[in-house]
């Protein structure tokens, strides 16, 4: 899931080689952390926080995995 | 679609700066030569080459695949991938036995899918393209499927001279129920609500009343 999620970061973003994602386990719950470029934070939460909606909609249906977090840090 | 200006000492180098910026294949790509160069006599009077380049719809078809075929390679999907475009729009068909996990319930995932692709593509255009995804020919069944709840709704208005209001719906398929109550006379509609739970509602029109003078 790792994979995908900086695949697609990587797609979308104007700096692929500043993309870090860290996957974790808190509490029974997976949580990612991504990193990216200042320039670039706006464009992987879209308006509205569509862009990363859309990304959390479609790695919880490949994974199965119900419960995911994303944490973009700045 | 997209349109690059490159300098260089030569033609050649000018486009080959572009060609390895944008990994360019043959075929995906047209360029028009603006100024020649000139090498110049021991230095002097020289001129740098200028060209124009242009990436053509090629390049992004095969991009939007490799991309696509990213995603459900890792995941492990099989899937057969298709992509077309005409116009600013590219068409992606996805079949296979697995692509249920692409669609998701209500075609939740497909939505998202085709948003992502949308930003993908347009990240590497300077005009705005559009992406629109079928998985399964899921769109097309529920095309048809919106068609004839907005033809039972307006025979049920019609009937009634009241109003229906519809569960709630995505934007496009909004847009389906809106152009099929247009080509019907005596009824209207609108939409209510707040997104994701914006409803449709067809309602009974009545005749105004013409005013002379």
């Amino acid at each position: 899931m790792k994979k995908i999620l900086e695949h697609i970061l990587k797609g979308i973003v104007k700096h692929p080689e500043d993309v870090v994602v860290v996957e974790l386990d808190e509490d029974d719950k997976k949580v990612f952390e991504i990193v990216v470029n200042p320039d670039d934070v706006g464009q992987v939460i879209g308006k509205d926080g569509r862009t990363i909606k859309s990304i959390k909609i479609l790695l919880s249906s490949l994974s199965g995995e119900e419960e995911i977090t994303f944490r973009v840090v700045r | 679609m997209k349109k690059i200006r490159s300098t260089a000492s030569t033609v050649e180098e000018a486009i080959e700066k572009v060609v390895k910026e944008y990994g360019l294949k043959e075929g995906e790509y047209e360029y028009e030569i603006v100024e020649k160069g000139f090498k110049g006599i021991l230095g002097l009077f020289s001129k740098e080459a200028v060209v124009d380049l242009t990436i053509r719809r090629e390049f992004y078809e095969r991009r939007i695949k490799e991309f696509l075929l990213g995603i459900v390679k890792n995941a492990d999907l099989d899937v057969g991938i298709n992509v077309t475009s005409k116009g600013r729009t590219f068409y992606v068909k996805i079949r296979g036995s697995s692509v249920g996990k692409l669609i998701g319930k209500h075609g939740k995932t497909l939505g998202a899918l085709q948003h992502i692709l949308t930003i993908f593509v347009n990240r590497l255009s300077d005009v705005k393209l559009n992406v629109v995804i079928d998985a399964g020919e899921y769109r097309e069944k529920r095309k048809k499927q919106l068609e004839s709840i907005a033809k039972n709704a307006i025979k049920q208005v019609m009937k009634s001279k009241g109003r229906v209001v519809l569960d709630p719906m995505f934007s496009f398929e909004r847009k389906i129920i809106h152009e099929v109550v247009k080509k019907y006379k005596g009824v209207k509609s609108y939409s209510i609500g707040m997104e994701p739970y914006r409803k449709v509602v067809i309602e009974y029109a009545k005749k105004h009343a013409r005013m002379k003078g």
